[in-house]
């Protein structure tokens, strides 16, 4: 964005008594405030994050050691696949949706979002469809244990709880187009005048891309699970082979979902480390227009590269040399973020406050990540790496200290604005340190792990993966503990503490519109559109 | 008070909304028909 815009001061700065927030569960309930809807997601996906921890750490406890200790074998593939579930639907999406619903509005100077009563109903869906998803964990048969790509015909052995999965996806996913076009919609028609797409913030461009991704393939993976349902319930043979049907046509869909699903949680991340870096630099970010087609071309690009998630399945050479090249190419966009990040601080005026640090920590770890599924798209090493804890460890490295590392950053980045105190310092780097030091020893043996040829999914192991498990089970258990001090950071500065300015960070000062309202921001930001020059 | 959408913004969010809702309607039932076809087969 345009780092010399002016605008008409239309920040609210007197009391709202009358239309502010409602009194009791009722304001909670009924809200159509953005930065309402916006909390209420953000908690949400806080506390799915440490159900879903808590879920990790009952496979890294069974694993900690050889043999079986502490469940049986199909609890241990239910909590893998409802620990993923979660993660994935339930605690990285609904919290980039929830930095949306916050930000989004304030950085393009409209007054809320363009739908507000939809954004309050999809928050509720999800609320409904994840208490369906906890729900089937305590059905008879046990809760879903196929892994979250849900593959069938392993999915359809699955007891009562295949529906109740299946509809909570259905929820899920509808939550989420509900709220696509929400975004879609505010920042297309609500911008404030003069705003050009090409100065928007690079937050709101890469959730507009986002949007559009998730409006492309959530439907995609709805349609795959209501095949399942019939598939199991009306005897249809969509991926039976038996009636004419075929197996891997669900791989092919759901990885036509999966695959841009994967950008669907990294881009926000993206928005969200490209706002930071250059207020921490106090330099205006280096090549604003790369990164918007970067963003673009990453998502084209996400549509058709799929395969790379199945190239055991046995498919023609030309098909194999096709998914390789076009996984390749994804290097070439991603690269110019990294450099273009890099380039933001060269000779900038750093200084390292916690969001700084977790953006830096996304920087140097996400890369990592990335390298190592340039190694995954070969398509002749991948056989050697497929179903391996090597996945698990790349996987894991793109969205722990990739989006969730964003996500904290953004968290920190912007909580003085929305509490209207400065947190804890102190506390928030000691929680980045922890975290980053113990989120390498969790993931990083896993890649040794990987390639000495360990199986993903397993309760059990041959003795000589024991050492490298032992280590990452303790980087488990002390990421899983460090996210206390993320919860007690953030509930000490709702509650109180040192008063933050309306510019909060000295390097904002002109990167975006949040930062000319002041801290917290009043419950309606904008009497009338301020001009951007 | 906040100043809302104008009446011709309004037009254009309705019209968005319906365009894009349709969209993902119907990827959903042609994701859903690709694999009836495939099943005849």
């Amino acid at each position: 964005m345009s780092a010399n815009h002016t605008h008409s001061h239309a920040a609210h700065d007197h009391d709202h008594d009358d239309h502010g927030p409602a009194k009791g569960i009722g304001r909670w309930l009924f809200t159509t405030n953005h930065k309402d809807i916006g909390t209420m997601y953000l908690v949400f996906s806080l506390i799915m994050f440490l159900i879903g921890g808590s879920m990790a750490l009952v496979v890294r406890a069974e694993l900690f050691m050889p043999g079986m200790q502490l469940v049986d074998p199909g609890f241990f593939n239910t909590m893998t696949t409802v620990h993923a579930l979660i993660m994935v639907f339930g605690a990285v999406m609904p919290a980039t949706v929830g930095l949306a619903n916050w930000m989004i509005p304030m950085q393009i100077g409209a007054p809320d979002m363009a739908l507000p009563r939809m954004n309050n109903f999809s928050f509720w869906l999800l609320v409904a469809a994840f208490s369906l998803l906890i729900l089937s964990l305590f059905m008879p048969g046990g809760g879903p244990a196929s892994g979250w790509t849900l593959y069938p015909p392993l999915v359809l052995q699955t007891g009562d709880a295949l529906p109740l999965a299946i509809f909570a996806i259905h929820l899920a996913g509808a939550s989420s187009i509900m709220g696509s076009i929400n975004i879609i919609v505010t920042i297309m028609n609500l911008r404030a005048p003069g705003m050009g797409l090409l100065k928007m913030p690079l937050f709101v461009w890469t959730w507009l891309i986002t949007a559009y991704l998730l409006i492309a393939v959530m439907p995609v993976f709805a349609g795959a699970v209501t095949m399942l349902l019939t598939d199991h319930f009306f005897h249809t043979t969509f991926f039976a082979a038996a009636g004419g049907g075929d197996p891997v046509l669900y791989q092919h869909v759901f990885w036509f979902f999966g695959h841009p699903e994967v950008y669907i949680m990294i881009l926000p991340a993206f928005g969200i480390v490209s706002e930071i870096i250059p207020t921490f630099s106090r330099k205006p970010l280096f090549g604003y227009d790369s990164m918007v087609y970067a963003t673009a071309s990453i998502a084209f690009l996400s549509f058709i590269v799929w395969a790379h998630h199945m190239f055991t399945v046995g498919m023609p050479l030309a098909g194999e040399m096709f998914f390789m090249l076009s996984t390749m190419l994804i290097a070439v966009p991603t690269g110019v973020k990294v450099f273009n990040w890099t380039a933001t601080m060269w000779k900038g005026s750093l200084t390292f406050e916690p969001p700084m640090l977790f953006a830096l920590a996304f920087l140097f770890l996400f890369t990592i990540g990335g390298f190592s599924g340039l190694m995954m798209a070969i398509a002749p090493v991948d056989f050697q790496y497929h179903d391996t804890y090597f996945i698990v460890a790349h996987f894991h490295y793109v969205l722990v200290p990739g989006a969730v590392f964003a996500i904290m950053a953004g968290v920190y980045y912007w909580l003085p604005k929305w509490t209207g105190h400065m947190y804890d310092m102190k506390l928030a780097k000691l929680h980045f340190w922890l975290s980053t030091i113990f989120v390498n020893v969790l993931f990083f043996p896993q890649h040794f792990l990987g390639l000495a040829g360990m199986p993903r999914r397993i309760p059990d192991y041959s003795t000589q993966f024991a050492d490298w498990n032992m280590v990452s089970s303790i980087g488990g258990f002390g990421f899983g503990l460090s996210q206390l001090l993320f919860v007690y950071v953030i509930i000490k500065c709702a509650r109180g503490g040192e008063k933050a300015s309306s510019v909060v960070w000295d390097g904002a000062r002109t990167t975006s519109l949040e930062w000319t309202v002041p801290s917290p921001a009043p419950y309606h930001t904008f009497d009338e559109a301020p001009v951007v020059k | 008070m906040s100043t809302g959408p104008t009446e011709e913004q309004r037009r254009r969010i309705r019209r968005t909304t319906i365009v894009l809702a349709l969209v993902a309607l119907g990827i959903y039932v042609a994701f859903i028909a690709s694999g009836v076809m495939k099943a005849q087969h």
